[in-house]
C-alpha cells in the first residue's frame, strides 16, 4: 500500500485509507451516503451475478435436497432424497472410485509436478521452452485431449500407442479402459497429463521466491551435499 | 531448505487438488463412456449428472451435491487444523 | 519472473562450472528436454498425424510413425460433417461475450472493492472468495434449475448466450486478481484526480484502466480459455444443435463418426486455444503465478 500524502481525517481502525476521505471539508452524512452509493453502484453487476448464479443456487441446492418435485408439485420430503441416493448401489462404488482417483491423482499430480519444478528451477537453459511444454496440455479443451487418449493411446489392441510402446519394450500389454483394474490409473494418467502444468508453474514461482542465501546456509550445514531438500 | 519455504504453497495446492479431483467427471464420461467396465469409472460427479439429467431426479442429485459439499468441508476442516498446528 | 544465470538455486554456479558438474548438467538437460518433448509434444504430434491416417492404417500393428498415405480428407470431413464452422463460431461468440461481461462487471466490482470501499465491501469480497471453495459440481443442479426459470423475472435462459455470459461474471478468482492489481496503484494518483473533481467513473476510465492493461489482458485470456475448455455447463444450457459449443458438438457426434474424423475435429477445436497460448504465454504464466502466490 502506498503512503498517502494527502491530509486525512480520523477514521475507524482497520479500514485502509480511501481517497474519498482525503477531502475533509465534505464529510457530511450526505456525502458519505453518496460515496457508498457510488461504490455499490460499481459493485451491483457482479454482485447480482453472484446472487443469481452462485449464492442463491447454494441455498437452493440445500433446500431442493429436502424436497421432491413431481408434475410441478413440490413437497417437503425430509431426508427421503438422501436415503434414496445412499441406497443406490452405485453410491458407495462412486465414492470408492472418487477417493481412489483422488489418492492416485494426489500421488501423481502432486508429487510429480513438484519434482518437475525443482528440476526446471535448476536449469539455466531451455527453461522457457520446458515451461511452455508443460503448460501446453492445460490449454487444450479437455474433450479434445481425452478423445486423443481414448482412441489413440488407450486403444486395447496392439495398434494403440501405449500398447505399442509396451510391446516394443517386451512388456505385457493392457486392455486399458476395458479392464476394471486399469480404468482408474489410466484416467489418472490422462488427467495428470492435462492438468499438471498449473501446479508446476505455481511451484516454480514459489521456488524462485527462495532467496539464494538460504541455499548457501543449507550448504554450510551439510558441506558438499549440495542437496538442500534433504534437510 | 526448499521444503519449509514452499510448505504453505504445497498445502494449499493439495487442498485445491482435492477439490478438483473430487469433481472427476469428464474423464469417466469420455474415456469410459460414463460408468466404465464393471462400474469401475463411476464417480460421484458422474452420479450427480446421471440422477439429475437422465433419471429425472434433480432432488436426489441436489442431495448428492450436498453430501459432496459436506465431505469437502470435512477435508477443509482437517486441512485447516493440520496447517494451523504446523505453524 | 526472469531468472538470470546469477540467481542462486539448489546447485551453485561454481559446482556447475567444474568439469564433472558440467557434464552431468548438460547430460541431464538434454535428457529432460528430449523426455519432455516426447511426453508433452509427442501426443499432440500423434494426434495431428493420426488424424491424417486412413482407417486401415490406424488399425495396423505396430502403428506407423508417419502417415504413409496422408488423408487430409479426414479434416475436411470433420469440418463439414460436424458443422465445425458453426460450432467454432458459437464458441467464439460465447467467449467474446464472456470477456466483455467480465471486463465490465468484474473490473467495476474490483475497482469498487479496492478504491471506493463502500460499506460491507469486505463482507461482499469474503462471500465472493468463499465461492472458490465450493466445487462447481455441487452447484450444477440448482444453477441449472435457476437458469430454467430465473428468480423474479421468470425467464428461461436455455439456449441463450446469457446462460454462459452471466455465470462467468460470478468469477471470484478474476475479481481477486483485478483487486490485487488495483490495490498496487498508488492512492496519490487517484487523490489528485479527485481533487480536480473527477468522478469515480472518470478516475476508473482515465487513470486506473490505462495502467491496468496487463491484468485486463490476463483476465480476458482466462475468460476465453475458460469458455473454450468448459464442457458440462454448456452441454446442459446449450442443448440445441444450433447453439452448441465445439467440445460439446464433437462429443455429441463422437458416437456415430469414424474415430479419425473425431480426432481431426478435436485437433481443429484445440487450435484456437493453442494459438492464444503461444502468443500470450508470458501474460498467462505471470497472471497465474501472481494470482496464486501473492494472495
Amino acid at each position: 500500500m502506498a503512503i498517502t500524502t494527502v491530509p486525512q481525517i480520523p477514521r475507524k481502525a482497520g479500514r485502509p485509507p480511501s481517497p474519498y476521505s482525503a477531502r475533509p471539508q465534505r464529510t457530511s452524512l450526505g456525502r458519505k451516503l453518496r460515496d457508498n452509493l457510488t461504490g455499490h453502484a460499481f459493485l451491483i453487476g457482479a454482485v447480482l451475478c453472484f446472487v443469481v448464479f452462485s449464492w442463491y443456487p447454494m441455498v437452493r441446492g440445500i433446500v431442493m435436497s429436502f424436497q421432491r418435485t413431481r408434475r410441478g408439485e413440490t413437497t417437503w420430503v425430509g431426508w427421503d432424497n438422501y436415503s434414496r441416493i445412499i441406497a443406490d448401489p452405485s453410491f458407495w462404488t462412486a465414492w470408492q472410485n472418487t477417493f481412489y482417483f483422488t489418492v492416485l491423482a494426489l500421488a501423481l499430480g502432486y508429487v510429480v509436478p513438484f519434482f518437475v519444478a525443482i528440476l526446471l528451477n535448476e536449469f539455466r537453459h531451455a527453461k522457457g521452452y520446458l515451461r511452455i511444454l508443460v503448460y501446453l496440455p492445460v490449454m487444450l479443451p479437455p474433450a479434445s485431449a481425452l478423445f486423443l487418449f481414448k482412441f489413440y493411446a488407450y486403444d486395447p489392441s496392439e495398434a494403440g500407442l501405449f500398447n505399442a510402446i509396451l510391446k516394443a519394450l517386451h512388456l505385457p500389454t493392457s486392455q486399458w479402459m476395458q479392464s476394471p483394474e486399469m480404468t482408474m490409473p489410466a484416467m489418472v494418467v490422462a488427467s495428470t497429463w492435462m492438468n499438471m502444468g498449473g501446479a508446476v508453474l505455481i511451484y516454480l514461482a514459489s521456488l524462485q521466491n527462495i532467496p539464494g542465501e538460504l541455499y548457501e546456509a543449507a550448504e554450510l550445514d551439510a558441506p558438499g551435499s549440495g542437496v538442500g531438500s534433504s534437510t | 531448505m526448499t521444503i519449509p519455504q514452499t510448505r504453505l504453497i504445497l498445502a494449499l495446492l493439495a487442498m485445491l487438488q482435492i477439490v478438483a479431483t473430487m469433481q472427476l467427471f469428464i474423464e469417466p464420461l469420455i474415456l469410459a463412456n460414463g460408468a466404465g467396465a464393471e462400474d469401475s469409472a463411476t464417480s460421484v460427479a458422474y452420479l450427480i449428472y446421471q440422477h439429475g439429467f437422465f433419471q429425472n431426479d434433480l432432488n436426489g442429485a441436489a442431495a448428492l451435491g450436498v453430501i459432496m459439499l459436506v465431505v469437502l468441508a470435512g477435508f477443509s476442516a482437517v486441512y485447516v487444523r493440520l496447517t494451523a498446528k504446523q505453524d | 519472473m526472469a531468472q538470470d544465470s546469477g540467481t542462486r538455486t539448489l546447485i551453485s554456479q561454481s559446482q556447475l562450472s567444474r568439469g564433472r558438474g558440467r557434464v552431468i548438467y548438460w547430460t541431464l538437460l538434454v535428457v529432460v528436454v528430449a523426455g519432455f518433448t516426447l511426453v508433452f509434444l509427442g501426443p499432440l504430434y500423434w494426434m495431428v498425424t493420426g488424424a491424417l491416417k486412413s482407417g486401415q492404417e490406424i488399425a495396423q500393428t505396430p502403428p506407423s510413425l508417419f502417415p504413409k498415405d496422408p488423408q487430409p480428407q479426414n479434416y475436411i470431413d470433420a469440418w463439414n460433417n460436424l458443422a465445425l464452422a458453426k460450432l467454432l463460431f458459437n464458441t467464439f461468440y460465447y467467449a467474446i461475450g464472456a470477456v466483455l461481461f467480465q471486463l465490465v462487471f468484474d473490473t467495476a466490482a474490483a475497482y469498487s472493492l479496492s478504491k471506493l470501499r463502500p460499506m460491507f465491501g469486505n463482507v461482499i469480497l469474503a462471500l465472493m472468495l468463499g465461492t472458490l471453495m465450493i466445487p462447481a459440481m455441487v452447484l450444477i443442479v440448482p444453477q441449472y434449475v435457476t437458469v430454467l426459470d430465473l428468480p423474479i423475472l421468470h425467464i428461461n435462459l436455455l439456449d441463450s448466450p446469457f446462460a454462459i455470459w452471466l455465470p462467468m461474471v460470478a468469477n471470484a478468482f478474476n475479481i481477486f486478481l483485478l483487486k490485487r492489481f488495483f490495490d498496487s496503484i498508488p492512492e496519490e494518483l487517484m487523490a489528485a484526480a479527485l481533487m480536480d473533481g473527477a468522478t469515480s467513473m472518470r478516475t476508473l476510465w482515465s487513470i486506473i484502466l490505462p495502467l491496468s492493461r496487463p491484468i485486463l489482458g490476463v483476465v480476458s485470456i482466462f475468460a476465453v480459455t475458460a469458455v473454450w475448455k468448459d464442457f458440462l455447463w454448456p452441454k446442459l444450457v446449450m442443448p440445441s444443435p444450433e447453439t452448441r459449443t465445439v467440445s460439446v458438438g464433437i462429443y455429441t457426434f463422437a458416437g456415430g463418426t469414424p474415430m479419425n474424423v473425431v480426432i481431426a475435429a478435436s485437433v481443429i477445436a484445440a487450435i484456437p486455444t493453442v494459438i492464444i497460448f503461444l502468443i500470450f504465454q508470458r501474460n498467462i504464466m505471470s497472471g497465474l503465478t501472481t494470482g496464486s502466490l501473492k494472495g
